[in-house]
């Protein structure tokens, strides 16, 4: 993302945006692929110090960060076939090593999470700490069709997906009389409600969880198996990961196009002011409601890819921590950006990894430093950008 | 007959421990309006910090009592608390109050991991004394030990001199003028931070105190503790609506009595616990949405 | 804002400074790695560090003794949660150096986590984890020496009938342990004659017991059965004394535990557990000295015991079949006939440790645990 410092001229040619966009878009991912391969504690640092320079960076020269934009609008085509061949290409460079492979997996499931969330805390500033929970419903709805009656990875999906929407709608409903403090308590309710039930019911397999969930299949292949992709043979992870991007990839276009559509905007004007928002006719029960239905959609197709990947899932992996981690991976990232959200659930799901080093006190460093986050940078690592309309 | 006055005791005492976290929350929230998330967790420092002082007080002073042990403990829990205020909490004040959740909940991960840490053997529970020993009634199948009725004492005092620190002191005034409308309080030249400050030492001095309490009840402290006993007076303030000390209150009976009837009459009950309370803290959310005994806010555009 | 940025940088300095430290451990001409995966943080920290100082201590006096090749113990953190667990799981089999890995307290994370072993063919011990479901798969990679225990409870409900105890109230937690004692005693003991009258289970870190105790002392029974662990037990019986429940308490070895005593405190006089022969070894008390010697500051538990005579069976196994095929090396575990500080083990075809069903019977008198 090493954009060269030069400030934008409006001469800017087709060739300079082109260069500027697959430089930017190789670093990125170089930096990403450094950070992932990191192992030694100095390695994690330097990096971490860079990535903090460049934010620094970005900061001091936001005439940068605007030549960088404007690439990317000149440049689209470029900027689309870059991206495809990174992120398809992306498994390629870690050869063997599920390791790596899997955090990548990790951080894409996290990052279609952060984007649920991010409709309503970023867009329409309605805090939720129940996404953890519809996660969880849509991991427990797919395994329990899979494994009481057999029901293949794509047959479950819209279910479970209906069924967290359902919750999500359930959840939503008190937004109609409750707001801000009072709605997030609702919320951290509802999800340790969830949690709780998850543990006691008989039928869920209690604290134990659910084993033994079967791999997908399509057309006869099974994703447990290794990806043969031209005469090269990538970990059955590599499925995962096609099929993490593929839903990622589907949040990101679900993102922009409700982002650039009357619901986006009615979002955004009840983040502005609710009272305003209602004054001028937008109906906020609804809005309000449709962005946790919309919330728990996506995540609830999170919770079934993460279910069928790991076979396993325990009331423990959906916990109001999950939830917390998820609203500080939006707030960290930047609300209502989803590049930003999309950094901070890639930072947030690889730092705990990185941290390992401390050993017991992992969990503090964890803590602190989403505290020093909060209190140096509120806003997030990339603040959410004016609407811009036209050319 | 007898069970069911064995269960009376049960509910009042912990009644009386809910009570003494929920008038933390709420008072935090009513001043300051941020849900402090780990105030269970601050509030479950005391013991540790108890035994830590005894300890070593044993060492310095041989036969120091314990009373000075909980006496310091609960004074230095107090600047706890406006050591937080200060340098974490204020910051969050004006900020959307998700913000506020987020840097209290990672808060309270770092208390726990820093007794866990810091403690001498601090990842195993210990066990804690219990703070006044002998039983003061027994009769039949019935027993109410002293430490349960020095519990609902103590609860009844401070709750007294609390409101009479509120409602009849010129500082609790301020800090019911900051409470109610913390632009006009500048106006009349009350100084907020001198308020936030004092609101959180008297916060989580009754925290202290009711940590205290609570690890002396079940004769255990453990690092973690902190997390279900901030659950349960949040649930408790909740119910009886933020910002409200008699709500407080009557909520932490309320969720005492569910608490100990789901136990006591369903088998297995124990697991659904918080089900019911955050059932509860829901129904009262939607339904009354100021609690219990709040006062409906109106709107100002 | 600048000063802010001046503390970022600065602190950023300082966690340079301090994770350059512990940096060691370079490779020497052959060494191998074993790994270690337990709770080092959160709340059950106690568990995974008692069980990872064993592991260290095992580790130490493997490289002390005769052996091939230098091992280097690699020790992570699941923090209980099933997704950190994996993440672990699949750091340690991805080093090409790491030849085995004992692990996990959470039944739940080792369910999350030994598929991963397994498919990646890594021979994996477990330590703690209890619940049945783990080895009911069958993985062969993997295997367990912690026994589940329920056989403890078949002497233990004969004793107590025998003696002309006809009622008893249970009380277990939530988990499958729990569960699994609460079957498996109520099923003995009434074979045995008696009657259980009342039961009640509250999930593990319940900590105020008065309103299930209360209930379960209407019942009027002779004793309480305990079917949980440590800390719940002592909360429980100090309660039941305070509350005038003036009856023993039993349970098996998941409450046999110095620690116990501690937190009951006065209260623990009159508890009596039947625990399987073999927790009285020579070599188990030379491994206590050893670990007293160290000066750990956690103290040892029966999973410093199990995580010790997990790695003693992998390096036994490594020194015997060798480093270089670890299909031949999990069968190797499978076939061991170890004799180590928990007795001797051996597995059963699912790899379940089988434990020798002598069971011994241990009551509290004096502050102490004293054989009957």
């Amino acid at each position: 993302m090493k954009a060269d410092g030069a400030p934008a001229t409006k001469t800017f040619s087709t060739l300079r945006a082109g260069t500027v966009v697959i430089g930017s878009s190789l670093a990125v991912a170089a930096f990403l692929w450094a950070f992932i391969t990191a192992d030694s504690t100095i390695a994690v640092v330097a990096l971490l110090v860079l990535l903090a320079a460049f934010f620094f960076g970005l900061e001091r020269y936001p005439q940068a960060e605007a030549v960088v934009v404007r690439s990317f609008a000149e440049a689209r085509v470029t900027a689309a076939i870059v991206w495809l061949v990174i992120v398809l290409g992306f498994p390629f460079l870690f050869g063997q090593n599920t390791y790596f492979l899997h955090l990548l997996v990790m951080c894409l499931i996290y990052s279609v999470l952060a984007i649920a969330l991010n409709f309503q805390l970023g867009s329409a500033n309605i805090p939720n700490f129940a996404t953890g929970a519809t996660y969880g419903i849509g991991a427990y709805c797919s395994a329990l069709l899979a494994l009481e009656f057999g029901w293949s990875f794509w047959a479950t999906l819209p279910f479970a997906a209906l069924a967290a929407t359902l919750f999500g709608f359930i959840i939503g409903l008190p937004s109609m009389r409750t707001r801000d403090a009072y709605l997030a308590l609702v919320t951290i309710a509802c999800g340790v409600i969830i949690h709780q039930l998850l543990n006691n019911f008989e039928w869920t397999g209690g604290p134990q969880g659910l084993i033994g969930i079967p791999a997908p299949t399509l057309f006869g292949y099974s994703f447990a198996s290794p990806l043969p992709v031209f005469g090269y043979t990538l970990p059955f992870q590599a499925n995962f990961y096609y099929l993490a991007l593929a839903l990622l990839a589907l949040s990101i276009v679900v993102a922009n196009r409700l982002h650039q559509s009357r619901i986006g905007l009615a979002w955004n004007a009840l983040r502005a002011d609710e009272i305003a928002a209602r004054a001028v006719g937008i109906n906020v029960v609804w809005y309000k409601v449709l962005a946790f239905a919309v919330d728990a959609f996506l995540a609830a197709f999170a919770g079934v890819v993460y279910a069928f990947y790991i076979s396993y899932i325990a009331p423990d992996n959906f916990t109001f921590l999950v939830s917390v981690t998820l609203m500080t991976m939006v707030i960290v990232g930047g609300m209502d950006n989803v590049i930003g959200v999309i950094l901070g659930a890639f930072l947030l799901t690889l730092l705990p990894e990185k941290l390992r080093a401390f050993s017991d006190y992992r969990l503090l460093f964890y803590g602190l430093v989403v505290i020093a986050f909060l209190m140096i940078r509120p806003q997030g690592l990339l603040p959410q950008r004016l609407r811009s309309y036209g050319a | 007959m007898e069970q069911i006055a064995q269960q009376i005791i049960n509910w009042l005492a912990l009644s009386s421990i809910y009570a003494l976290l929920a008038i933390g929350f709420s008072l935090l929230f009513g001043v300051i309006n941020v849900i402090q998330f780990s105030h269970g967790d601050v509030a479950l420092t005391a013991p540790f910090i108890a035994m830590a002082v005894f300890a070593s007080l044993g060492a310095l002073l041989p036969g120091a009592d314990l009373v000075v042990a909980l006496i310091v403990a609960i004074f230095v829990v107090g600047v706890l608390g406006i050591v937080l205020e200060r340098f974490l909490i204020r910051r969050f004040r004006t900020a959307p109050p998700m913000m506020a959740l987020v840097a209290t909940v990672a808060l309270g991960i770092v208390l726990r991991e820093l007794i866990r840490i810091l403690y001498p053997d601090g990842s195993n529970p210990h066990p804690f004394p219990q703070l006044v020993p002998g039983s003061a009634l027994s009769f039949g199948d019935v027993s109410l030990s002293w430490l349960v009725v020095a519990m609902m004492a103590v609860t009844g005092l401070l709750v007294a001199v609390l409101t009479w620190f509120l409602y009849r002191t010129g500082l609790g005034l301020r800090i019911r003028a900051v409470s109610q409308d913390i632009e006009m309080a500048r106006m009349l030249a009350i100084n907020p931070n001198l308020v936030f400050r004092v609101t959180f030492f008297v916060a989580s001095v009754t925290g202290a105190v009711a940590g205290l309490f609570y690890a002396s009840y079940v004769g255990l402290m453990r690092f973690d503790l902190g997390i279900i006993a901030g659950l349960l007076g949040f649930s408790a303030a909740v119910i009886g609506g933020l910002g409200n000390m008699a709500g407080a209150i009557i909520g932490s009976v309320v969720l005492a009595a569910l608490d100990t009837l789901v136990q006591a009459v369903f088998p297995d009950g124990a697991a659904y616990r918080l089900v019911v309370a955050f059932v509860l803290v829901v129904l009262v959310l939607v339904f009354r949405p100021a609690g219990l005994l709040g006062r409906t806010v109106v709107e100002k555009v | 804002m600048s000063i802010n940025r001046r503390l970022l940088i600065l602190s950023s300095i300082a966690l340079a400074a301090l994770l350059a430290g512990p940096n060691a451990a370079m490779a020497q001409d052959k060494t191998v790695k074993i790994g270690f995966i337990g709770p080092l943080s959160g709340g059950n920290a106690h568990h995974g560090l008692a069980a990872r100082n064993g592991f260290r201590l095992a580790v130490e006096h493997a490289n002390a003794s005769d052996l091939p090749f230098k091992i280097e113990p690699v020790i992570l953190d699941d923090a209980s949660d099933p997704p950190t667990g994996v993440n672990a799981a699949l750091k340690l089999v991805n080093d090409r150096d790491v030849i085995g890995a004992i692990g996990h307290w959470n039944s739940p994370v080792a369910l999350a986590t030994t598929p991963v072993f397994n498919r990646s063919r890594v021979p994996f011990i477990i330590w703690g984890a209890i619940s049945p479901r783990v080895t009911a798969q069958n993985l062969p990679f993997v295997t367990r020496v912690t026994p589940t225990l329920i056989a403890e409870n078949a002497p233990l409900a004969e004793t107590i009938a025998n003696k002309g105890v006809k009622n008893l109230v249970i009380l277990s937690d939530t988990s499958d342990y729990g569960k699994q004692n609460t079957l498996s005693f109520t099923e003995l003991f009434e074979k045995a004659g008696g009657k259980i009258v009342a039961a009640d289970a509250a999930p593990v870190g319940t900590t105020d017991f008065r309103a299930i105790l209360t209930k379960l002392k209407a019942a009027n029974a002779e004793g309480l059965y305990f079917g949980g662990v440590i800390t719940e037990a002592g909360v429980v019986r100090k309660q039941m004394k305070e509350l005038g429940m003036d009856v023993p308490m039993y349970g098996i070895s998941g409450i046999y535990d110095p620690k116990f005593i501690e937190i009951a405190g006065d209260a623990a006089e009159g508890t009596i557990v039947g625990v399987r022969q073999a927790q009285d070894n020579p070599k188990a008390d030379a491994m206590t000295k050893a670990y007293e010697a160290k000066k750990y500051p956690e103290p040892h538990s029966h999973y410093t015991m199990f995580a010790y005579d997990a790695v003693g069976i992998l390096v036994d196994a490594m020194k015997k079949h060798g480093i270089d095929d670890k299909a031949a090396l999990a069968k190797a575990i499978r076939d061991i006939k170890y004799d180590g500080v928990l007795g001797e083990t051996t597995f059963d075809p699912t790899g379940q440790t089988q434990v020798s069903v002598a069971i011994m019977l241990f009551a509290v008198k004096d502050g102490k645990w004293v054989k009957m």
